[in-house]
């Protein structure tokens, strides 16, 4: 990936930023981050974590844990934890956090497209731009 | 481990608190520019303050309005940067760190952004 | 040639868009309670929006983000959540009034219940959020918001004394029977409906929704500095027409028949056709951008992806939000709550929540890393600490001047 700076904040460089996908469409934001050691044992970044259950601990409180609660009744129950994109797929970082994929492929695509199923899609005009 | 593990969460040195985490500081061990192969923990930027900080004005200089930039600056004048190495632990909410607070040096200055 | 259209078309569509029913009530009341004697605030307002405007249009244009979007970048999930929540909830109260402000202009042409009008209403603000192309949606509302401008003609088809007017603009008093904290709780009111939260947050999400880039800047610049004052000017000249017409009568404003009624007596029913197509125009055109509003602030906060430059299909959650959101707003109406009070309400709201919406503004437009070389001046950081200042001043009189003064009574 391609990073302009050689040293970076997260919190100020990488946490909340907006993740975009190969054609420029809106993915996520970067809800938090996940961290595993390397070969030398030092955490390094191995994923970006996104959904209610990445966002509930950082807003913290009562709010947050509800959030929590809310992705844990929603999530398939083959899937645990919130939705993680792997660093592998990050080509750039700079004021937003560029992808390799569509963001259709991506875990983070599920409301939106329940949404689009059951919703906008039933509305006539909903494949016009507007 | 998740960001959210750390950040916020308060320092306890050998002799005493020095404050809350509010950044994670990771290397990327290339030039800028360079393509970039892990982003690795270097250290924690520790605050006694927790204000203020996010808008990055206590790390970079030269920034308008100049109100603002050194309200923030004073605010945080005591910061402090441990580095990795130096963690011990940080389970059930609290970095446990292998130093004492004056042993801990002040926060580097990030490197502008490359063009 | 195609550019100088461009550039007027964009000044005409700000100096219509300027004005929505927060700015007809309050202009209007304030006039018939207090003569000019608040006109200063209208000045001090729009010199607000202009720098704040002027910041907006600049981020959008030059980092492609609008402002909600990097107000969870700079300032952290929790402060944003906080600022969402405000905004969110401000923001449907502006929306409630504004769909009972149409509604309310159709009862002015048709004299059929404004309550009536109110599903057919929330369906064509809805339908043309769905389906009409954003450009077009702009100019329409924008130009045809101008006939507004019938409110200037009018004052000087009434031919009031100017020096007298202008006295009173410059020598600001309270008048006999009104009280001090009453003035300055309807200033606050003014003020809010001169840098209403939504202004702002449609502002740079429209500039990236049409694609802005820094060669639009000038001509950003040019809208901001030339829309926003004559639309101060289109503020004023309400003040004015309710200050020679219904403030020696003695007739308050509670209802868009006395806004209208200084039209009505300087130019008879051709002045009311005007001024109705404009209230219409004005409120309408306000109604999709506090609704697309509601979709912008929610859907940039999650990431989600937003806006009408891509198909609905495409940007599921957001077109969810404005449907929820008008369907909202419309009940809201139902109540049969009193549309004037709804709208002094969220300006007050509006007025507390300035703080919030402002500063973000202030410091991403100071960032580098967005606004690469184009940050602010020095002088622009002056004048925004100034007004920085000057508006949580404003925030923090807002409830307790409310309440002391039982809403303005």
């Amino acid at each position: 990936m391609k990073i302009y700076r050689p040293v970076l904040d997260v919190d100020l460089h990488l946490l909340d930023r907006q993740v975009v996908d190969r054609d420029g469409a809106m993915v996520c934001k970067v809800d938090d981050l996940e961290f595993q050691p390397n070969a030398d044992g030092e955490p390094v970044v191995t994923a970006i974590l996104a959904g209610p259950a990445a966002l509930g601990p950082r807003v913290g409180g009562a709010l947050g844990r509800w959030m929590v609660s809310v992705q844990e009744r929603l999530r398939p129950s083959d899937q645990d934890g919130p939705a993680r994109i792997a660093v592998a797929l990050v080509t750039e970082v700079g004021s937003d956090i560029r992808l390799s994929a569509r963001a259709v492929e991506l875990r983070t695509h599920q409301t939106e497209a329940w949404v689009d199923q059951h919703v906008i899609s039933k509305l006539p005009g909903a494949d016009h731009e507007g | 481990m998740r960001a959210s593990d750390i950040m916020g969460k308060p320092v306890r040195c050998r002799d005493g608190e020095a404050g809350r985490v509010i950044d994670m500081r990771v290397d990327t061990d290339t030039p800028p520019g360079a393509e970039v192969a892990e982003l690795r923990l270097a250290g924690l930027v520790v605050s006694p303050r927790r204000w203020g900080s996010t808008v990055g004005y206590d790390r970079q200089d030269d920034r308008g309005p100049w109100l603002i930039w050194w309200i923030v600056h004073r605010l945080h004048r005591s910061d402090r940067y441990v580095g990795w190495d130096l963690v011990r632990s940080w389970a059930d909410g609290m970095v446990q760190v292998d130093a004492a607070v004056g042993e801990l040096p002040g926060v580097p200055a990030l490197p502008p952004r490359a063009t | 040639m195609k550019k100088l259209l461009g550039v007027t078309l964009g000044i005409l569509t700000a100096i219509g868009g300027f004005v929505d029913i927060g700015d007809l009530v309050a202009n209007a009341l304030v006039g018939a309670r207090f003569g000019m004697a608040l006109a200063w605030v209208v000045l001090v307002g729009v010199i607000g929006i202009m720098v704040y405007g002027e910041m907006s249009a600049r981020i959008a244009a030059v980092s492609h983000r609008p402002t909600f979007d990097l107000i969870r970048e700079r300032l952290g999930p929790r402060f944003a959540l906080v600022n969402l929540l405000a905004s969110f909830l401000v923001n449907m109260l502006t929306l409630t009034a504004e769909i009972g402000g149409v509604a309310l202009a159709l009862e002015l042409a048709t004299s059929v219940n404004y309550l009536l009008w109110v599903p057919l209403v929330a369906f064509l603000v809805w339908f043309v959020m769905w389906r009409v192309k954003f450009g077009t949606m702009e100019n329409i509302f924008g130009l045809g918001g101008l006939t507004l401008i019938a409110f200037a003609v009018a004052l000087w088809k009434l031919g009031p004394d100017w020096g007298q007017l202008l006295h009173q603009v410059t020598h600001p008093t309270v008048p006999q029977g009104e009280g001090h904290p009453t003035y300055f709780y309807y200033a606050i009111a003014l003020f809010g409906a001169a840098m209403t939260p939504y202004e702002v947050f449609f502002l740079s999400s429209g500039g990236v929704e049409e694609k802005w880039t820094k060669k639009n800047l000038t001509l950003a610049r040019a809208n901001s500095a030339i829309g926003f004052p004559l639309g101060g000017l289109l503020s004023l000249a309400i003040m004015g027409c309710a200050a020679v017409v219904l403030l020696p009568a003695g007739i308050e404003v509670d209802s868009l028949s006395q806004v209208a009624l200084p039209g009505v007596v300087a130019l008879g029913k051709l002045g009311l056709a005007c001024l109705i197509i404009g209230m219409f125009c004005a409120t309408f055109g306000a109604a999709l951008e506090t609704g697309l509003s509601s979709g912008y602030t929610i859907g940039q906060y999650f990431g989600w992806q937003w806006g009408k430059y891509v198909k609905p299909r495409q940007a599921a959650r957001f077109h969810l939000v404005l449907l929820a959101s008008v369907l909202a707003g419309a009940m809201l109406v139902l109540t049969t709550a009193d549309p004037i009070k709804v709208t002094e309400y969220s300006l007050v709201f509006s007025a507390v929540a300035l703080p919030l919406t402002y500063f973000p503004v202030l410091i991403i437009a100071n960032d580098p890393d967005y606004m690469g070389d184009k940050t602010n001046s020095r002088f622009t950081n002056v004048l925004g600490l100034v007004y920085f200042g000057i508006l949580s001043v404003v925030s923090i009189a807002a409830i307790p001047l409310m309440f002391v003064t039982k809403a303005g009574l």
